[in-house]
C-alpha cells in the first residue's frame, strides 16, 4: 500500500516535471532555435550604492531574449582613490515591447564586487541581486537605460571575531548603455 | 594614440600617497553617517561594530543622549520623530519606552544603550563620545551629572577601551576632567582658542571642522600640547585634504576611503 503510494508520490511530481519541462523547451525553442541570434558588446556607466561603475560587457541576444555578462570597475576607487574596484556581473532581460527600434521589458542581474582598503586587510566583497526595468532605442546601436532595485549582501573580514561577517540590505543599480551589434 | 593612453594610465597610478600614518581613523557615529554605502544606520550597534572590527579603525564616534531614568542611549538628533518609529525626544522618555524603539530602515537597526555595547573584545580601541546637551522637547540643558555618573561607571566597567568627551559645552569640560575623562573641545575656529585659554579652560585637544581649519592651525595647536581631531568629510578629496593637515585623528563618513586614502 505504501509502495504504491510512494510511487503515486513519483509519478505526480515527475509528471509535474515533465510538464514544467515541456513548457521550458518551447519557450527555449520560440526564444532561441527559431530566431537567429546576435552578438552585441557594450558599455555602460551605473551608479550602485558603492560607486559609480563603467562596465564592458558582451551579449548573447535573440528575438526578445538578452544574456550578457560584464566585468567593471569603481570610478571612484580606482581611479580617483588607485584602488582597484573590480565587479563582475552577469544578467538576463526579456523584451516585452518590441516596437519599430524601442525596446522595453524586464530584466534580472546578478554580480560580485570586491575591494581591499589596505594592501594588507582581507577584501570587502558585495553580492547584490537586482531586478527592475530596462529601455533601449536602436537597431544595431543601441542607446539603453536599466533602473533595478534588490538585494545587497555584505561580507566583510572582522579584526575582532577573526573570522567574516556579513550583512544585508537594499540596493540599487541604475545605468545608462551604449552597445553595438555584430 | 596608444603611448598617450598608457602614459595617462602610468600618471593615475602613479601619484604617491603622503605618510599619515599617525593619523588615526574614527568612524563618524558607527561606520558613518547618513551615507548610502554604509548598509547599517548610524549610531546603531550594528554600524559601531562593523567600524570596530574594521582592520585599521582607531575608535568611533558616538553620539549619545540621556534618558530620563539616567541611561544612555546612542541617537544623533535631538527628536526621534524623522528616523525612528518612536516621538519626542530620549531625555524625556525611559529606557523602558526606548528598549523597543527601532530606526526607519529595511534592518529596522534598535536604538541601543552605550551599556549594552559589547566592548570586551574591542581593547585598544577609543570611543569619542558626543555629549548632546539639549533636551530639545523642554527646550532645556540635559542633567550633566547623572551623565557623568553613568559614564563613569560605564568606563569603569571598561578599562580597556578609551573614552574620551567630546563637548560644545566649556561649562562642564571641568567636570568631565574631573571624572578622570580627557576632553575634546568642538570650535568653530582657531579664533575660539585665545578666549578659552582666557577663560581657564583646559582641554586635552580640539575638534575641528574640515572647512574651517587650515594645516597651519593644527600645527599650532599641537605645538601647544593639544591634540587635533577634524571631521565633516565624506568624499575621497576632503578626506585627503584632511590628512595632508596631519592632525591626530579624523572623523570620517566614509571608513573605506579614508582607510585608502591613508595607506
Amino acid at each position: 500500500m505504501s509502495e504504491n503510494l510512494i510511487s503515486s508520490k513519483i509519478l505526480g511530481s515527475s509528471l509535474k516535471y515533465s510538464r514544467f519541462l515541456r513548457v521550458a523547451m518551447i519557450f527555449i525553442l520560440i526564444h532561441f532555435g527559431s530566431f537567429s541570434q546576435t552578438h552585441s558588446i557594450s558599455t555602460s556607466v551605473g551608479i550602485t550604492r558603492f560607486d559609480i561603475f563603467h562596465s564592458i560587457a558582451y551579449s548573447l541576444d535573440t528575438n526578445r531574449c538578452s544574456f550578457s555578462a560584464g566585468l567593471a570597475y569603481g570610478i571612484n576607487r580606482t581611479v580617483f582613490q588607485q584602488k582597484i574596484f573590480p565587479r563582475v556581473s552577469a544578467g538576463f532581460h526579456y523584451s516585452a515591447l518590441k516596437k519599430n527600434r524601442f525596446e522595453l521589458g524586464p530584466e534580472i542581474s546578478y554580480s560580485f564586487s570586491f575591494l581591499k582598503y589596505t594592501s594588507s586587510s582581507k577584501p570587502t566583497m558585495w553580492n547584490e541581486l537586482n531586478t527592475g526595468l530596462f529601455w533601449s532605442f536602436g537597431n544595431r546601436v543601441k542607446v539603453g537605460q536599466s533602473v533595478l532595485v534588490g538585494y545587497v549582501g555584505q561580507s566583510h573580514f572582522s579584526t575582532i571575531q577573526q573570522k567574516r561577517t556579513t550583512g544585508s540590505t537594499w540596493g540599487y543599480y541604475v545605468d545608462l548603455k551604449l552597445s553595438y551589434a555584430f | 594614440m596608444r603611448f598617450k593612453l598608457f602614459i595617462l594610465i602610468a600618471l593615475l597610478f602613479s601619484c604617491r600617497k603622503g605618510n599619515y600614518s599617525s593619523v588615526t581613523i574614527f568612524g563618524h557615529a558607527g561606520n558613518g553617517l547618513t551615507i548610502q554605502n554604509s548598509i547599517y544606520h548610524d549610531n546603531s550597534l550594528e554600524s559601531i561594530q562593523f567600524a570596530l572590527e574594521t582592520e585599521g579603525v582607531f575608535g568611533v564616534e558616538i553620539d549619545v543622549q540621556l534618558s530620563k531614568d539616567g541611561d544612555l542611549w546612542l541617537f544623533h538628533d535631538s527628536r526621534l520623530d524623522n528616523e525612528t518609529n518612536s516621538t519626542g525626544c530620549i531625555s524625556e522618555k525611559l529606557s523602558e519606552d526606548l528598549i523597543d524603539v527601532h530606526y526607519r530602515t529595511i534592518n529596522k537597526e534598535r536604538l541601543v544603550r552605550l551599556k549594552d555595547i559589547p566592548l570586551n573584545s574591542c581593547a585598544g580601541k577609543t570611543l569619542l563620545i558626543d555629549v548632546k546637551y539639549l533636551n530639545d522637547c523642554a527646550g532645556e540643558d540635559i542633567n550633566v551629572p547623572v551623565f557623568i555618573d553613568e559614564i563613569e561607571s560605564i568606563a569603569a566597567n571598561n578599562p580597556q577601551v578609551n573614552f574620551i568627551i567630546l563637548s560644545k559645552s566649556k561649562y562642564w569640560v571641568s567636570a568631565f576632567q574631573n571624572a578622570g575623562f580627557e576632553v575634546y573641545f568642538e570650535m568653530e575656529n582657531l579664533s575660539e582658542y585665545e578666549s578659552l585659554i582666557n577663560s581657564g579652560i583646559h582641554c586635552e585637544g580640539f575638534i575641528l571642522k574640515n572647512s574651517s581649519c587650515t594645516a597651519e592651525d593644527v600645527a599650532f595647536l599641537q605645538q601647544n600640547d593639544k591634540k587635533v581631531i577634524i571631521f565633516d568629510m565624506r568624499a575621497p578629496k576632503p578626506i585627503r585634504k584632511a590628512l595632508k593637515k596631519m592632525p591626530d585623528g579624523i572623523i570620517t563618513d566614509d571608513i573605506g576611503a579614508a582607510l585608502i586614502e591613508k595607506h
